[in-house]
Parts: C-alpha cells; structure tokens; sequence
C-alpha cells in the first residue's frame, strides 16, 4: 500500500497495544516501538484492575499476542525513535534497534540462560523489591517471550568474561555478535503513546520512605500482592515476613502539592487504593485497613460504586485527613502517626504494620528528549501539549503527531483504550488524506 | 479577597491556595491537646470570618513549632497567617494572654525578659553570675534610645 | 575561630550552667568568644504580640555584631531561629532593610548583613569539625545512650536555613557518637518541648513536654541531650512539676546541654559545668560515668 498506509506507534503499554491493534485491523502496516524488551507497559506489573477487579495482565496478554501475532503489526522492542524528518502524511522516522544478544528466530523461551546467569541485579519489574539475571525475561507473560541479556549489567558485555548463558543454550540462540540496527521508517503519522512512571517520595521525608522498613509505595504493594511477586500472593512485611494486621494507605504524596512533587491529581490514585485495600482484605481477612484521603476522586463510571463496596462489603476505612509524620517503632517496625479527622476535627493517632504512600504517577521520563526528536511541545510537566485541548484533544503541536494515554494526561485504563481508538481515528484521517495524493 | 498582613510575606499570606488537606492540624503538637487546628484557622479566613478569629481563644494556642509550615504541601503556612492575626488582634485592642504584657514591659526597662535570677543547688545554696564566675555584661548603651525605637516598632505597618 | 557569644535572655539571666559549659568547652577547643555590651532579646518571645518589634530586636543584635566585625554565635535554638528569619527576610527586602535601618539609627546602629548567624551545632560539627572534639577528650561514655532532642528550631523552618534536616536529624547525633555514646532513633524525637505554649496555657505546655518524657522513660536511654535554653527548661527545671501534671512519678530523666556532656568527657570537673544547678537527676548518670572512669 506504500508509505502512506504506515503508523508509527511509540510505547508498547495498553495505549499503543490499543491503537495498534485498532489500525492493523483495518488493513493499516503498523510499527510499534517499544523500548524495554517486551510490550505491556505499566498495566502488565499490576495484580487486578479497578473497578471491575479484573486480572491486569489476564486481560492483557490476549492482546499482547495478538499485537505480536498480527501480519500487520511489525513489532520492535529494545527500539526507540531517534530521529524525524518530514511532515503529516510524509514522516520518515529513524529507529534504533538495541541487540537483544538472543537471536529472535532461535530462542524457545525455556529459560536456562537466567538460570545459569550469576549477575543479579534489582528487577525493574518488581519496583526493585527482589533480583532479576543479566539474561532475563522481564515478566513471565513478555511479549516477545524471547530473552535478552541486559548489557549494563552482563559480565561478559561489560568485562569480557563469563558466557556461561551461551554454553548452556540448547538452541544456540545466544549471539553475542548482534550489533545495533537501524532502520528508517516511511509513515503517515506517528502515535505517541509513551505512557507513565512513578515518583519516588524519598525527598518527602516525613514519610519515612527508604528509612522505615514498612514503608511501601503503591505500585511496590501491588507487586507484593501479586501471584508473580517477589512473595509470590503473599503479602508479608518487609521488616519480618509476616502478614501485616494493620495497613493504611497515605494519598496525594507528592500530588496537588505546590511545594515538593506535582502540582496536578494524578486521577487514578484514589481509586487503586480502593482497589488495593480491598486486595489485602482478600488476603488477610483480619486486617484493618484505612485509606488517608484529602478529595475522593470517585468520578468515572462504577468508581462510587466501587469505593461504597470497598467500605460497606470489605470494611475499609476512609478516613479525610492527611499524617504529617510518620513514626517507626525500633521494636517492632511499626509506624504511627497523628492525625486529624478534618470531618469530624478529632486529633487521633493511629499505628499500622505497613504503610503504604500512594504517590504522583508522572508522564515517562524520556518524554523530553522523545518530544525534541519529534519537534512537538511538552507542558512544565512532560505531558505533550494541545493546541487545541478542547477540541482536538489527542493532537500535538506538530501535525500528524498524534498522543493518546497518560501522556496526554493522567487519567485510567479505560480512557486510555478510549483515546487510543480516538488516535486511530485521527491518523487514519492523515492517511486517507495523504493517498489522495 | 482579606490581605493578612506579613512583613515577610509582603503579598499577604497567601491563605488561598488551602485545600484543606489537614496535614498541618495532623502534626500540630497543640491540636493534640487543645483546640487550635491550623487547617480550620486556614478555613475561616477562607470564608471571611477574620473577627471570630481574633477574638478565639485559640488562635494563641500556637506553640510555633513550625511544622504547620513545614510541612504544608500548598505553601500555605498556616504558623504566618496565625501570627498575623495574632498581631493584628493586638492591635485592635482585642483581648491577648497577659503573659506577653509582663514580657513586653520587661524588654522595654532591662531590654530582657526578665532580670538575673538567683538559682540553687540541690543543697539550696544560692548563686547569681558573679559567684559563678560569669562576666558581666552591659544592657545597651542609650536605654532610652532603645526604648524609643521600640515603641516606633509598634507603630510599623504589618505588611 | 572568633565568634560574638550571643547569649538572649534565659542563659543569662538564669541557666547559668549553660553559659558556664559552653564557655569553657569552647576555651578548650580554640574557639573565642566576644562578649558585646548591649545585646538585647532577640524578639522571639514578642512576634505574638507585634512581628516588627521581633525584627527590630533581631536586627539591631546582629548590627551590633556587625559593628564588632564578628558572626553572630546564638546559643539558644529560639534565638538562632528567630535571628535567622530576620536576616533571610532582610537579606530579600531592601526596603525591610530601610525600614529597620530608620529604627536602628535611633541607636546609632546599621544593619548591612555582613554578620552571619551561627548554631553550637553548627560550630561543632563544621568549624571545629568531630575530629577535633575526639582529640580533645580525655575519656568516652561508652556504653551510654542518649536521647538527642533536637528542638523545634533547630530542626525548622527549613526555608531560612537550620543547622539539623528537619525530618531526619544527624548532626547532633553525631556529636553525641563523638563523645562515644549512642545516639538513637526514638519515634518522638522531632517533638516540641511546649515551651512557647507556656505564655498561654502551662499545663498543656508541661503535659506535651511530660508526653515526651514519658515515652522516653522505658527506651533505655541514660539521658536527654538538649540545645537550647527553652527546651532545657522545660524538661530539666519543671521535670518535678511535668511528673506530678502528667501523674507519672516514674520519670527520671537526666537532662544535659550537649556542652555540659562534652565538657565533662573532657575531663572538667562537673561543678565547673554549672551540673550542681542541673535539676533533673543528673547525679545518677555523673555517678555512673564517674564510677566506669575510676575502674
């Protein structure tokens, strides 16, 4: 169909995953770059998703191997863009492949390489919370399930010895020959779809996060929650290993704030601690659990619902105030903290065996340099700039460029889905108006 | 909009960006046994009702402990906007804690706040710096200057 | 290392023992200290009732200071503070700086900000650093722990610059480790003595300094380490009244400023320390040391 029946789909995460799909279904070459070594994103580390309580990666995976089954869908992980020339209807974009050091067309995917690797460094996938080999498969659900050899972290890549990976590799997929690559891509419009990351609330101090042991952020309780955890479904606390009985969740760290951390609500963080509570209760049915809230975000579709089930069928405390310092106990690791109950102005204290601080969740990262290759506008936030928000709310401020997901701004999964077909729309538009000619 | 007047904060103190979080009540040390609550301070001033306020008992129950501002995350600084009522109170004649009177007329006769004090010992023995061997040091120079540039202390504007 | 000893209003005109300590120590470590005729309050007990008078009083302290060509050394933590915000208010607003000026004329003094304000505990860690202090120490209190209480002010505003982390304080851990005890974490370290809610309500004051002492009692710490004269107050000179307020006649807390510990693990005689006007009991925790030094 030639250059104009071509998208470029940048991040791999349910965004692209979605606008990937939706444009390859209707006939339209997709090039999806991703640039870990697997497709899935933020919504592949989570244990359900509210409010429906769905399993995350349960209802991901299935697309994840449709994006990597599709004859329309060239997927290239480990890739990233570096560079862009051209305009709407007519881009040409530059992406480099990082080697893999496994060769695609070989690896089975059993794993021996990882488990003869000796380099263990922290997994990135399990917010750090245990190790992971040089050789590695991020999750067990990765798409491509294929592995690849971390090259910060490989002895051999780094100091020339080792190779115990190669020797034991029955199919001899381990290639430690492979150079990078890189291509140049003819395509209609680009997709921006490079999705979020998350504070770390170290300079909060006050929060006693790193420096108390049960201090966790959200994202890390969900992967300490998670069957494919570092506990394997078991929640336990760090300090010793056992259940927690009491668990309160802090919100807003480092969001609204005008002082350290983001001014603006990340959306969805009122509404993961519901879920989450009710997770531990799942869990540990004798736990008390109390969510700390400022605002109640409760908007969308379901989302009252859910938080009155969360209080009236799981027992979960919401309680409007905010702790201004968290205390450890030497003996026993617990935390405390005073508190007010602005509804009711009562001064209170309250003692937990795990605390968890649901922090802001920023736009990726890498948006900065992305958005100087791309030549489009980002906000003093690393979010891409509408010009026209309230008409053309996916657009950037270079035509044909087109953004969907959190990196517009923040918001849930299923608006996400919603503004990936909205992208898909919008450069299909592109395309029709480019093979006019 | 009310002005609550600062001199370090010149603007105003900016009592608008509160959202009411409650993270300065949460860490006030005097909340936990009185009735001063930073966030409802906040609040009121908020809605307009600067009069109440001044005439509250508990707008003196500050211990300026500073966490309030601290630890605020909307650089509210609720210990500033409680100073400044309290001052302003003061000024308009409003009823305030006796104590700061005794303080204040102490300043203005010997410039501290109070004069030496004789101490003892487990064995009720008595001393005073000159018997432990501490020099002795001078009040200012020009008592009366002193005094004046006191008084036009007070009669500074706020902001 | 030359310093104006800026002393405020409590350690001169009552907790001699302070003053007495911390002149000595300093002597011993090469630190000179400048006593300046006519230094006044420093306002801090009068922002209630008027701030400007607060920055008058700070301000004309710090000419004073300035007209000597020395930095400002406020033993006291409420002093330090409310020193401090003056200077970092007038070091941002020349026309604060004229206001005050016109005032501070009236006694022929000029604020132009070229004095610096100094805390013990900066001087200690920084200008004579732990090295220099180990050196100068002719025993250790190995095996004592003590409860660092660090005080409001040294620890906040953080925005005008204190010499502590307001949220995880080391320094005078630190130096308390120097003289070779522990320094531990306890969850109430951060807490106010209550001393400033004394001028409205005392009993609530001496039930928040009781709080703390309470909860420090079954820690296992042989002692308090204070840095300022209002703190020290509260819990050395009213630890009788705060046991009989808070009903809790099991506290026994040695109360020492950090310069009456140093002094005495320089080998000074604890009379010599200003320890005999101590009111907590500080005799049990001297005893001890006495006691692991002879044997």
């Amino acid at each position: 169909m030639g250059k104009a029946a071509s998208v470029v789909v940048i991040g791999g995460g349910i965004a692209g995953i979605q606008a990937s799909l939706d444009l390859a279904d209707r006939g339209v070459r997709v090039h999806l770059v991703e640039k870990t070594p697997s497709i899935g994103g933020k919504m592949a580390l989570l244990d359900k998703t509210f409010p429906t309580m769905d399993c995350a990666i349960c209802i991901l995976a299935p697309k994840m191997i449709e994006v990597y089954r599709h004859p329309n869908i060239e997927l290239l992980t480990l890739s990233e863009v570096t560079h862009v020339e051209g305009g709407a209807g007519d881009f040409r974009v530059t992406v480099a492949k990082k080697p893999r050091y496994v060769d695609e067309s070989k690896c089975i995917g059993c794993g021996v390489c990882a488990s003869k690797c000796p380099v263990r460094v922290p997994d990135e996938a399990q917010m750090g919370l245990s190790t992971r080999r040089a050789a590695h498969l991020p999750f067990p659900q990765a798409v491509p399930l294929i592995y690849s050899i971390d090259e910060r972290s490989c002895l051999y890549l780094t100091k020339g010895i080792c190779r115990v990976c190669e020797r034991f590799c029955e199919a001899g997929a381990i290639d430690f020959e492979q150079k990078p690559e890189e291509r140049v891509i003819d395509a209609a419009s680009i997709i921006v779809a490079t999705g979020l990351d998350t504070y770390d609330p170290s300079p909060l101090k006050e929060y006693g996060y790193r420096r108390f042991k049960n201090v966790v952020t959200a994202l890390e309780l969900e992967r300490m929650i998670t069957a494919t955890g570092p506990t394997e479904g078991q929640l336990l606390r760090p300090s010793d290993g056992r259940h927690p009985e009491s668990v309160a969740f802090i919100q807003c760290v480092g969001s609204r704030s005008l002082s350290e951390g983001y001014p603006y609500c990340s959306a969805v963080c009122c509404m993961h601690a519901t879920k989450e509570a009710i997770l531990v209760r799942e869990h540990i049915p004798e736990a008390r659990v109390t969510i700390m809230y400022t605002d109640m975000r409760a908007f969308g579709k379901g989302f009252r619902e859910f938080v009155n089930r969360a209080r009236d069928e799981y027992g979960v405390e919401y309680i409007r105030g905010k702790p201004a310092e968290i205390r450890e106990e030497p003996r026993d690791s617990g935390l405390s903290f005073w508190y007010e109950d602005t509804v009711t102005g009562e001064i209170l204290q309250k003692r937990v065996d795990l605390l968890v601080l649901c922090t802001a969740l920023t736009p990726s990262r890498d948006n900065k340099r992305l958005a100087e290759i791309l030549g489009v506008e980002l906000d003093e936030h690393d979010f891409f700039v509408q010009p026209d928000h309230m008409l053309s709310p996916l657009g950037t401020t270079r035509e044909g460029i087109f953004v969907c997901g959190y990196s517009q701004g923040p918001k849930d999964i299923p608006d996400t889905i919603a503004e990936a077909s909205g992208a898909t729309a919008m450069s299909a538009e592109v395309m029709r108006r480019a093979m006019r000619g | 909009m009310i002005k609550l007047p600062s001199i370090i904060q010149r603007g105003g103190v900016p009592y608008e960006q509160c959202n009411q979080c409650g993270k300065c009540a949460s860490g006030c040390p005097a909340a936990r046994y009185l009735e001063l609550r930073p966030r409802k301070v906040v609040l009121m001033v908020q809605r307009g009702k600067i009069d109440e306020l001044l005439r509250s008992g508990f707008i003196w129950e500050c211990t300026q402990c500073h966490q309030c501002m601290e630890r605020c995350p909307r650089d509210v600084t609720p210990f500033d906007i409680i100073i400044s009522l309290q001052n302003t109170a003061v000024r308009a004649g409003l009823p305030f804690p006796e104590n700061l009177t005794t303080i204040s007329n102490s300043i203005r006769s010997r410039s501290l706040v109070q004069g030496d004090q004789e101490v003892f010992d487990g064995d009720f023995e008595s001393y005073d710096r000159a018997s432990l061997g501490l020099p002795d040091l001078r009040p200012p120079e020009n008592m009366e200057a002193f005094r004046e540039a006191l008084d036009k202390s007070f009669g500074w504007d706020l902001s | 290392m030359r310093y104006a000893l800026y002393l405020g209003c409590w350690i001169r005109t009552e907790l001699y023992n302070v003053e007495m300590s911390t002149r000595e120590v300093m002597a011993r470590l090469g630190v000179e200290l400048v006593d300046v005729p006519g230094f006044s309050c420093c306002g801090y007990p009068l922002r209630s009732l008027n701030m400007p008078t607060m920055f008058y009083l700070s301000a004309r302290n710090l000419a004073l200071a300035e007209r000597k060509g020395l930095d400002l050394f406020a033993l006291c933590n409420g002093c330090h503070a409310s020193i401090s915000e003056v200077k970092h208010a007038l070091d941002r607003d020349p026309e604060l700086v004229r206001q005050v000026n016109d005032n501070l004329a009236l006694e022929g003094l000029e604020y132009t900000g070229r004095s610096r304000v100094m805390h013990l505990l900066e001087i200690l860690s920084g200008d004579v650093g732990v090295e220099r202090i180990r050196a100068s120490l002719t025993r250790g209190l190995e095996g004592f722990r003590f409860a660092p209480h660090y005080g409001c002010h040294a620890l906040r505003p953080s925005v005008v610059g204190r010499p502590e982390d307001p949220e995880d304080p080391k320094i005078l851990d630190g130096l308390i480790r120097a003289l070779g005890a522990e320094a531990a974490y306890y969850p109430e370290r951060l807490d106010c003595c209550g001393s400033s809610l004394g001028i409205y309500d005392i009993e609530s004051a001496l039930k928040m300094a009781g709080a703390k002492l309470s909860s420090i009692k079954g820690r296992g710490f042989d002692g308090m380490v204070v840095v300022c004269p209002f703190c020290y107050k509260m819990y050395d000179s009213r630890q009788d009244v705060i046991k009989r307020v808070v009903e809790d006649e099991g506290i026994e807390i040695p109360v020492f400023y950090y310069t009456q510990l140093l002094g005495l693990t320089m080998g000074l005689d604890a009379r010599r320390l200003g320890l005999h006007l101590n009111q907590s009991p500080v005799e049990l925790a001297i005893q001890r040391m006495e006691e692991m030094w002879r044997g």
